[in-house]
Parts: structure tokens; sequence; C-alpha cells
């Protein structure tokens, strides 16, 4: 071969090494960034937003759900009749037009105008064709049952960086069940936006929010709430409330106070109605904390149902007070059955003392007062209770008939229900299963917190509880063809240091069936007017919203 | 010879892979478009699925139920009774 054709082919194999090493460079050392690139000018990020989790009664129903809503955006700068647009869409989304001009007039390619559009309203605006209006696709929060059960579910508002976030109730306390995770994928579009065949990158792996269903019965909800409602009508009252609790598992079966508000327009409500007072109000019980000093002093065997009660034939003195019953009415050579029956506060002092107070200390911690019950909702607080140095005489024999001692409803509800449980208490809560949209379901399983009673102890209660309701002032109220245990309570509210006789807070808590328990209830009126005692406003709701649950059940009378 | 026979299975080679290329990318460009009609077919279902949805749950809430049957002129009836059947005279 001549010189000239070597050197001719060593030009050529040079050259074709130039570009093997040229390609080498591109296509393995800056791979990459190449691929970046290429990704960023065709591949556009998506974010997923994770659906929230339903909160669903139950019987399955969502009380708390996700709907297709709408954010209605503009491009100011390709709507050429600006005027036309603000007069078209002004009283479609019921925005005024001075703010839609202002929006319009902004020198920005997009401006949102309304987020949270129902379909049928953009759909009226989508017939319409106009140029520099959007729509954009997006979930929000709906209540299929309007308000019910509002205190329970809380409400979904915005987070520091706009981002959702549950507040209150049960959309608070599990947020971070609900939300779920953000998830983002890498879609690779051709030059003409049509998506290509090709791998899709999973950035962040991301999941859908869980579904938490309930113990709550719809129907018991639906009927407490209405019942709780026409009484606070009826009698006047600033508030009231309603818990039903089933005392073999804890599971809550209704809660409803008033007033309350719409999870939906939250921010249309004082900020003191999100709070749920059944769970964070403190409040004095008065006679329906009877029961528990009562089987206290029972099961310690200090007491029996048949002792007779020395000091009560008239107003007891006691550290320089004077303490009468409630209708200054006397009864001498009471028994503890009758003590009951008659809610005579004389016979709790005397129940009281013959505890003593290391007793009652012992038992207010078996019981549960003074700590949170734990229950799944947020907000819920305890009383503080006194250290024992700090407690008086006087002390000692109010609280045994529930005054001058602070509770919330969770707490009596929850100690009351281990004399319908054979003496078993049982922690309350509002969830029992959590499913993933996967198909796991994960089940909550009842928590026995404490034995505060023996069940001999807890049969002895139920039979005088039984007898109040027969033979106490609620009698006339009492459906005759159930055995129902119950108390009556009216205690009288603190102002300034002295109790006022004309604003009580009027309950009543009761179990039923008495022999085989199915729920247990309490309701509470805050300063009712037209009558003041429990026996004439929170029995006869008792006893009605009753009746429909022992029906609801199908149970047959017992009598 | 030998480089000849070389270059000329080089040469059908490199024509062969080109022509397989276009018609796989061939093939390949128009499954861009299906998948775009399928992802907006499924979003369009996913949507109507909640629509109905929604509709559903308002229908059968009982404020719903309630309000309506109150409409209708149902009454709540306070007075339930009870069927008690009599035990076999075998029983007893």
């Amino acid at each position: 071969m001549t010189w000239r054709l070597k050197f001719s082919l060593f030009a050529l194999l040079f050259a074709f090494l130039l570009i093997v090493v040229r390609l080498f460079y591109w296509q393995v050392v800056r791979a990459e960034d190449l691929a970046d690139l290429g990704q960023s000018q065709y591949g556009r990020i998506t974010k997923i937003l994770s659906q929230r989790g339903e909160i669903e009664t139950s019987d399955g129903f969502p009380i708390a759900a996700n709907r297709v809503s709408y954010r209605i955006f503009a491009n100011p700068k390709d709507i050429e009749d600006k005027e036309f647009v603000v007069n078209l869409l002004s009283p479609i989304l019921k925005i005024d037009s001075a703010t839609l001009s202002a929006q319009l007039s902004q020198n920005l390619f997009w401006v949102s105008l309304s987020t949270d559009v129902d379909s049928k309203t953009k759909n009226q605006i989508e017939k319409y064709d106009i140029r520099g209006i959007g729509f954009e696709q997006e979930f929000s929060r709906f209540y299929p049952e309007a308000s019910m059960a509002a205190h329970l579910i809380g409400f979904v508002g915005k987070d520091d960086n706009g981002d959702s976030k549950g507040y209150f109730g049960l959309e608070g306390f599990y947020d971070k069940l609900l939300r779920g995770k953000e998830k983002s994928i890498i879609q690779v579009y051709d030059a003409l936006g049509r998506p290509i065949l090709a791998k899709i990158n999973d950035d962040k792996r991301g999941e859908d929010g869980k579904t938490l269903v309930l113990s709550i019965n719809r129907s018991i909800q639906f009927v407490a709430e209405k019942e709780l409602k026409e009484g606070i009508e009826r009698y006047g009252a600033e508030g009231g409330m309603v818990g039903v609790l089933d005392p073999k598992t804890g599971e809550i079966l209704a809660m409803a106070s008033f007033p309350s508000f719409d999870s939906k327009k939250y921010e249309e409500y004082p900020q003191e109605n999100y709070k749920n007072p059944f769970i964070s109000n403190l409040y004095e019980p008065g006679s329906t904390f009877k029961p528990l000093i009562m089987g206290s002093a029972i099961n310690e065997k200090k007491l029996k149902p048949t002792t007779v009660c020395p000091i009560c034939s008239g107003p007891i003195s006691v550290g320089g007070y004077e303490l009468k019953t409630w209708n200054d009415k006397y009864y001498p050579g009471t028994n503890m059955i009758e003590v009951i029956q008659h809610s005579d506060n004389t016979g709790m002092v005397f129940v009281g003392q013959t505890l003593g107070l290391d007793g009652m200390l012992k038992y207010f911690d078996k019981f549960g007062i003074g700590s949170v019950t734990g229950i799944d909702l947020q907000g819920e607080v305890a009383p503080e209770i006194k250290e024992k140095n700090d407690w008086y005489e006087a002390d000692l024999a109010t609280a045994s008939f529930g005054q001058g001692i602070s509770i919330t409803p969770i707490e009596l509800l929850t100690s009351f229900s281990s004399i319908a449980n054979n003496g078993k208490m049982m922690q309350p809560h509002l969830v029992k299963e959590v499913h993933s949209r996967n198909g796991d379901v994960v089940d909550i399983e009842p928590k026995l917190i404490s034995r505060p009673i023996s069940e001999a102890t807890a049969k002895v209660m139920t039979e005088m509880l039984v007898n109040a309701v027969d033979k106490g002032e609620a009698k006339w109220t009492a459906i005759k063809e159930y055995r129902i245990a119950g108390k009556t309570g009216t205690a009288s509210i603190p102002i300034q240091g002295k109790y006022d006789p004309e604003k009580t807070i009027a309950s009543f808590i009761g179990f039923a069936p008495a022999d085989d328990p199915k729920f247990v209830m309490l309701v509470i009126f805050d300063r009712p007017k037209a009558r003041i005692y429990g026996s004439e406003t929170a029995a006869p709701v008792f006893f009605s919203i009753a009746r429909d649950i022992l029906s609801l059940y199908g149970i047959p009378p017992d009598r | 010879m030998r480089p000849r026979i070389i270059l000329s299975v080089l040469f059908v080679a490199i024509v062969a892979l080109t022509f397989t290329r276009i018609a796989v990318a061939n093939r390949l460009s128009t499954n861009g478009a299906v998948l775009g009609g399928l992802e907006e077919q499924i979003n369009f279902y996913e949507t109507e699925n909640a629509l109905i949805k929604e509709k559903i749950f308002n229908l059968s809430s009982l404020n719903n139920i309630s309000s309506k049957a109150a409409r209708l002129g149902f009454v709540e009836d306070r007075k339930g009774f009870v069927i008690n059947s009599e035990v076999p005279v075998a029983i007893r």
C-alpha cells in the first residue's frame, strides 16, 4: 500500500476514534444530565394528590367523604372583553363584580377566581366557552349528613403551607392517617403533547388516606341529635349533650352536643363552638355521681344496701356548713336503697364519711376520675383532683353528692358504665376499623381500663338504680315495660363563690336493659329555664331516646 | 476477497437494522395517542363515579330521608307494640 493510502486510512481511523470518544463522553459520562434535560423538555411532573380517607359510620355510610370540585382560573392576558366576563361570572360564582374585576385586571398569566366549585356550576360556565377561562379538577371534603356529629368529625382547614389539615374531633386526631401521602410521577410527552409509552418514573411513592369505620350508629346519632335539639328548645336551655356507649366494648354509639357548627362552613361559627363539650368541659355532676360513691362504699364492704342511715332525720352541719336535701324532705331510718331512690344528700354524706377520704380518693383513681379516658378525639381534658391535705370535711361531704367536684361528661359515662358491665370499665373509643385502599383492614380491639368494683357490687348497684327509676322522681316518665337502671341529677352551678339556686345542670344517666345492658346513656341540659330539675328535663329525653334504641335493637320488653 | 465479504455483510446489517428501527418507531409512535385516549377515558369515568357517589350519599342521608318523609306526611309512631306468642302446651 502506498503511503497515501496508509495516511488516508490512518486519518479515517483517527476521525472514527474521535467520534467514538465524543459519543462515549455524551452517552456515558454525561448520560444523566442528558436524560434530565430531555425529561425537562418533554417530561411533565404530575403531582397526584392523595385522596383524604373517608370517615364512615358503623353501617358503612360515609359522614365525611370527598367530592369532585373545580378551581376556576383565568388568564387575564387572554380575555378580550373583561367586562362581559365579569358580568357573566359574578352572579354564577356569587362573587361581587368589583372583586372579579380586580382579579382580571392583574398582569398575570394565571389567576385563581374561585375554588370548591361544584360540577353543575362548572358545566354552566363551560357552556359559554369563554377564552381565557379554565378549570382545574380537585377534591374537596363534603359531609352528606350535613352538620350531624360535627363535634365528633371536626373539620378540615389549611395549615401554614396552605395544605389541608384536620382540626378537632376525628379529622384532627387522625389527621396523618386520613391525609395519606402525595405522589409525583414524570410522564414523557412528544412534541404534540401526547404521552409516550415509556417508563414512568415514580419519583415519590404515595398512598391515599385510610378510611375510618366508626362505632357510631347513624340512626342512634340521628335520634339523639333530634331529641336533644327539641329538648333544648322545649326547656329553654343554653345547651345540651348526649352520649351513648356500649358498656361491654366501650364503643361510642352516639355523641351529640349543642350549640354545634357545620363542618363544611366552620368559619361562619364562633371558635368556642368547635370544642366538643362532652370531652372538653368540666361540670359538677350532682346526684348522677352518687351511684359511684355508693358503689365504692358497698365494694369496700363498709355498707350494705340495707344499712340504716343514722343522720338522715334533718339537715346536717359539716365544717360550719348546713347541708340539706334537694327538696328539704327527710326520711329518718332510711336505708341505702332509699337514699339513692330519694336522692338524699344527707344519706350520701353518711356514705362519704363511712367511706372516708382515703377510700374516696382510692376509688376516684379506680374509676379514672382525674385522668383522661384516652378516647380517640382531639381536645379531651381531665379535672385536677385536690391533694389529700387540701381536703376539708365539707369537701368530703359535698363530693359525696357530686358537688364541689368537677368531671367531664365522658369521664362520668365511662365510670358509670362499669356498673353496667359487671364491674369492668372499658376505654371509650370511636374508631373500630381502619381500612386502606388496597383492602387491608386493621381492627381496633376493645380495651379494659380497670375493674373498679366487683361483679357482685355491680349487680347490687344495678338493682338499686332500677328501684330509683321505678320509685324515684323520674318514675312518671320511665318506660314501664322495661327494667331500666338510672339516676337523675340536678347540680347547682357555682357563680362567684356561691351556688345559684335557679341555674342548674340537669342530667340523667342510665342503662338498659338492666339485666343485659346494650347501652349506657348520659343526657345533660345546661341551665334549662322552663324546668330546672333533671327528673323533668333530662329524664324524659333519656327515656325517649332509650325507647327508640330498644326498638331499633329489637329488644322485647322484660316486664 | 475477504475484506469485500466483510464490508458487504456490514453494509447489509446496517441497512437491515435501520429499516427495523424505522418499523419499530413507526409502531410505537401511535401508542402515545392511544395511551392519551385511555388516560382521558379513565379520568372521565373516575369523575363520573365520584359525581354519582356524591348524589347517592346525599339522597340516602338520614337528613334527606327524614325531611322527605315529613313532606310526604309520615309521622313518628311513639307507641310500639310487641307480639308475644303463647308458649306451646308441651313446654308449659
